[in-house]
C-alpha cells in the first residue's frame, strides 16, 4: 500500500479576477469535485499554506500586498498561476491598472492555462503541484 | 449611534480584507468596534479595477461581448446582454424571436447558478457548512447545462449582438427540462430548512435590518430592494427582451433582515425556473442570430435585471467599435446602506451582513482617476 506523502493545504489568492478562475478553484472543493479526497483542503491564511493558487491579472493596486500575502507562506511553498489572465494577461493584458504576467513578480512552479480552466484540469494541476512539493 | 456621542477611545478598527478568507475578492473593509459592537464602517474599492471600460473601446462589436462577459465571471451575461440589448436599440435591429428566447434560458439559469452559489457563501458565513456544500452541489447542475448548451461552465457568452451565439436543439431543450424539477425541489428544501430552523433565525432573523424608507434613500436595487417590501424587477417593471411573454411573480418579502433576503433569492430560483420552462416550451423556430458588421453612431442606456439588481448599461456608439460605455452594476447601488445596517450589530454579524447584499467587486470596480498619467484615486 502506498502513502500520500503530504496532504497539501491550499490558499487562493485573488488578484483582481474576474471571479470566473475564482469560482471554479472553489468548485474544486465541493461535491462535484470534491479535492478533500485527494488530502487537499482549502485554508485561510497563507501562513498554513503549501500551495498558493493564484488567480487574476495583477493589479497594480495591490501588487504590494499580493507579494506580503505570498511572502507570509512558510518555504517549500508552492505557486499555482490559474488562467490565462496569470499567464499573459489575458483579456487585461491592454490595461494600463494591471501588471502581468505573473513570473514578473513571484517565482510561479506552474500555470494551468484556460479562460477559467475547468475544475478537471485545476485537479490534474494540483497532482503535478504535488510532484513539485516533494 | 450619533458621531458626537461615539466614545472613541474605546474604539477599534477591525480590518476586513483586502485579501481575507471571508471575501473571495479583494476588498477592504473598515469596521470600528467598541467592545462587540460595531460603531462605523467605511469601504474601500479598486483592487479589482481592470479597466474594462477604456479596453472595449478598442474591440470590435463581437470581440467587446466576449470582454464584457468578464466583468463578472458569475453573471456574466448580465453585461454582454446589457451592451447587446444596446447595441440592438441604436441600430434598430429586429432580433430572431428564437435568438431573444435562448438568450433568456441561460440568462435565467444563470440567475439560478448565482444564488445558489449565493446561498452557499451565505451558510458558509453563518457556519452552515452543510448547506454551503449542498447548494454547491446543485449548482454543479447549472454549470453541466451551460456546458451541453455553449460548450463552457462558466464563460458562456451567449448573447452576441444579433441574437444568440449557439442554437439550442431539441435534446438539449429536454435535458434542460429535466434538470429544472431537481432545482425546484432543492429550492423547495432549503426554503422549509430557513422558514423553520431555529438556529438560522437565530443567526439572520432582525439581523441587518434596512428599513423600506431606508431602502428607498439609498435606492438599493434587486433581491435586497424586494426583501425590504420595494416591489422593483425591470423584468416587469419596463420588460426587455421577451419577458412579456411570460408569466410569473416577481419575489417580494418585508422582513428587510438577512433573512427575508435569503429567502426572496430562494423563491426567485423557482421563478425562473418556471421562466425556464415557460421559454423551451414557447421556443419559436427559425433563425437565431443576424449577422451585424458595422453599427450606426448613436447614444443609450439600457438596463437589464441581473441577479443582484439593476444593471445598466450607457453606451455612445461608432462605426467599427464602441466610444464610451459606462457600465453600473448592481452592488454599486447596495454597498452604501451597509453602513445602516451595521450599526450597533455585534461582530459576528458582520459577515452574513456584508454577504447579505450579494456583493461583487469584480463589478464594481469601474472607475480609476488619472492626472497628468499619475494615479490619482480610484472609486
Ligand atoms: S483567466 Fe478568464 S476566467 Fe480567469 S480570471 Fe482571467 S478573465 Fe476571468
Amino acid at each position: 500500500m502506498t502513502f500520500v506523502k503530504k496532504s497539501p493545504w491550499i490558499f487562493h489568492l485573488n488578484t483582481g479576477s474576474c471571479n470566473g478562475c475564482d469560482i471554479e478553484a472553489v468548485a474544486c472543493v465541493t461535491p462535484g469535485f470534491d479535492i478533500e479526497r485527494l488530502g487537499a483542503k482549502l485554508v485561510g491564511s497563507p501562513r498554513h499554506a503549501d500551495i498558493i493558487l493564484v488567480t487574476g491579472p495583477v493589479n497594480k493596486h495591490s501588487l504590494e500586498r499580493i507579494k506580503t500575502v505570498v511572502e507570509q507562506a512558510p518555504k517549500g511553498k508552492v505557486i499555482v498561476g490559474i488562467g490565462a489572465c496569470t499567464i499573459s494577461g489575458g483579456l487585461f493584458k491592454d490595461s494600463y491598472n494591471t501588471d502581468p504576467p505573473l513570473g514578473k513578480h513571484m517565482p510561479v512552479t506552474m500555470y494551468i492555462p484556460g479562460c477559467p480552466p475547468k475544475p478537471e484540469a485545476i485537479i490534474a494541476g494540483l497532482a503535478k503541484a504535488l510532484e513539485a512539493l516533494k | 449611534m450619533t458621531d458626537e456621542k461615539r466614545d472613541k477611545k474605546h474604539e477599534t478598527i477591525l480590518p476586513i480584507g483586502p485579501f481575507h478568507p471571508l471575501l473571495k475578492e479583494p476588498e477592504y473593509f473598515k469596521v470600528h468596534v467598541d467592545g462587540e459592537k460595531v460603531t462605523d464602517f467605511d469601504f474601500r474599492l479598486g483592487f479589482n479595477h481592470r479597466g474594462i471600460e477604456k479596453i472595449v473601446e478598442s474591440k470590435t462589436y463581437s470581440m467587446a461581448t466576449t470582454l464584457l462577459g468578464k466583468v463578472c465571471g458569475i453573471c456574466n451575461q448580465a453585461h454582454s446582454l446589457a451592451f447587446s440589448i444596446g447595441v440592438e436599440k441604436i441600430n434598430k435591429i429586429t432580433v430572431p424571436k428564437r435568438g431573444k428566447y435562448i438568450r433568456t434560458i441561460t440568462f435565467e439559469l444563470e440567475r439560478i447558478q448565482s444564488h445558489l452559489l449565493w446561498l452557499g457563501v451565505m451558510a458558509e458565513a453563518i457556519g452552515f457548512e452543510t448547506v454551503f456544500m449542498h447548494s454547491w452541489r446543485e449548482r454543479e447542475r447549472t454549470n453541466y447545462l451551460f456546458e451541453l448548451m455553449t460548450g463552457n461552465r462558466i464563460a458562456k457568452e451567449m448573447s452576441v449582438v444579433g441574437g444568440s451565439k449557439w442554437d439550442l436543439d431539441e435534446k438539449t431543450g429536454k435535458k434542460v427540462l429535466s434538470e429544472l424539477p431537481n432545482l425546484v425541489k432543492f429550492a423547495n428544501n432549503m426554503e422549509r430548512v430557513f422558514t423553520k430552523d431555529k438556529l438560522v433565525h437565530k443567526r439572520l432573523k432582525e439581523v441587518g435590518v434596512l428599513s423600506k424608507e431606508e431602502a428607498k434613500h439609498f435606492d438599493v436595487v434587486g433581491p435586497v430592494a424586494r426583501a425590504s417590501s420595494l416591489d422593483f424587477d425591470i423584468r416587469k417593471n419596463s420588460p426587455y427582451e421577451v419577458y412579456k411573454d411570460f408569466e410569473f411573480n416577481v419575489i417580494v418579502g418585508d422582513g428587510a433582515d438577512c433573512l427575508e433576503r435569503t429567502l426572496v433569492r430562494i423563491r426567485e430560483i423557482k421563478e425562473s425556473a418556471e421562466i425556464i420552462r415557460q421559454c423551451i416550451e414557447l421556443l419559436p423556430g427559425g433563425e437565431h442570430r443576424l449577422k451585424f458588421f458595422k453599427s450606426a453612431e448613436g447614444k443609450t442606456t439600457s438596463r437589464v435585471e441581473a441577479p443582484r439588481g439593476e444593471n445598466a448599461h450607457f453606451m455612445v456608439t461608432g462605426e467599427m467599435n464602441p466610444v464610451r460605455l459606462k457600465i453600473r452594476a448592481p452592488t454599486y447601488a447596495n454597498i452604501p446602506p451597509l453602513k445602516t445596517m451595521l450599526l450597533n450589530q455585534k461582530i459576528a454579524d458582520v459577515p452574513p451582513i456584508i454577504i447579505s447584499i450579494d456583493p461583487c467587486f469584480s463589478c464594481t470596480d469601474r472607475i480609476a482617476v488619472y492626472k497628468k498619467g499619475e494615479l490619482v484615486k480610484r472609486v
